[in-house]
């Protein structure tokens, strides 16, 4: 997975749910000494922050951990690497997202150093129809781009200055 | 008061701070100011001679955390290649502890706000967590599975794309 991941850097899809983390706070050294389960201890937000650190895939199999565990990852900041969604091509695994991965709540979206053609952007944007925030940070591979969404209330486009691209905005 | 009041700029001040269990500890105002909650301590003029109480920090992790902050705040700006490798080799060998020491650092790093040790124990945790199959990863961590069978099964299912991946689903459920 690390070789991967070193290997197919290109696509960041940084997202974030609209669930908001649990509030919990620690219950500090109440660790029982007895209890294996000492990871107990941590509060959610501490866990949300440790999941958001690790590949989507290994995020989400700490769903089968414990009934704690199960939808903790879902309300984690979450990183995707194209080389972690298992495909070596760089287009086809950005199209896959756009297709395959629905998010019906998902709030909040990076695409950072990503090619994706306009179609690719249109039909990811019809498949988070909660988006309320968009961030496309040097994506390439659109000259275009218009954008209707009821929800969209933000949309920040950064591209390298050597590469001017036009964006289209219809909100 | 005095001890860390005249001078807040002078790094050479030690400033006390006492564990939850009654220890006390002393490092330089440098070193404190790297938690965001001392060095708000110190500026309200809140480090006296009597120690800074830390309520839900107990000695063992406290004497960790002191250590890090002293050896951060000396090496803190104008670092040659040479000391910032030397303090990477510091902070990969100072993480090197068993699963309760890093719960008790996640959680005083966090309640503290030394944002350099929260986020090297978090990062260290997730390291941990990866390349593993939920079961490798409950005896690490010592986590207890209360799903019934059926429950297991659907939640492999539910998310079998991220079981799919390095091996067949049944292997990591």
């Amino acid at each position: 997975m690390d070789q991967r991941e070193l290997i197919g850097v290109g696509f960041f899809l940084y997202c974030k749910t609209i669930f908001p983390p649990p509030l919990t706070r620690p219950t500090p050294s109440a660790a029982a000494g007895d209890d294996p389960d000492q990871i107990r201890r941590l509060p959610d937000c501490l866990l949300i922050t440790i999941l958001s650190l690790l590949p989507l895939d290994a995020a989400a199999r700490t769903a089968a951990l414990s009934r704690r565990w199960r939808s903790l990852w879902l309300s984690a900041p979450l990183r995707l690497l194209d080389s972690s969604l298992g495909d070596t091509s760089r287009s086809s695994s950005s199209s896959r997202t756009a297709g395959a991965a629905s998010f019906p709540h998902l709030h909040e979206l990076t695409l950072r150093y990503a090619f994706a053609s306009s179609l690719t952007l249109h039909g990811l944007l019809a498949g988070y129809p909660a988006l309320a925030s968009l961030s496309l940070d040097h994506v390439f591979g659109c000259r275009s781009l218009c954008v209707r969404s009821r929800t969209l209330h933000s949309l920040t486009v950064s591209v390298s200055l050597r590469r001017r691209e036009e964006v289209g905005e219809e909100l | 008061m005095a001890a860390a009041t005249d001078d807040a700029g002078d790094s050479n001040e030690m400033i006390r701070v006492v564990s939850s269990d009654g220890e006390h500890f002393e490092m330089p105002e440098a070193a404190a100011n790297l938690s965001l909650v001392l060095r708000h301590m110190i500026e309200d003029d809140c480090a006296d001679a009597a120690g800074i109480p830390l309520a839900v920090v107990a000695a063992k992790p406290l004497a960790k955390i002191v250590d890090y902050c002293t050896k951060h705040a000396a090496k803190s700006s104008g670092l040659t290649i040479e000391e910032a490798e030397e303090l990477k080799r510091f902070d990969a060998e100072f993480i090197e502890v068993d699963t309760d020491m890093l719960y008790d650092l996640l959680v005083a790093a966090d309640f503290m706000g030394v944002e350099g040790l929260s986020k090297l124990a978090v990062q260290r945790t997730a390291d941990l967590i990866k390349g593993k199959t939920p079961e490798q990863n409950r005896e690490t961590f010592g986590i207890v599975n209360d799903f019934t069978p059926e429950e297991e099964e659907e939640i492999c299912k539910e998310n079998e794309w991220a079981f799919q991946i390095t091996k067949p689903p049944s292997r990591l459920c």
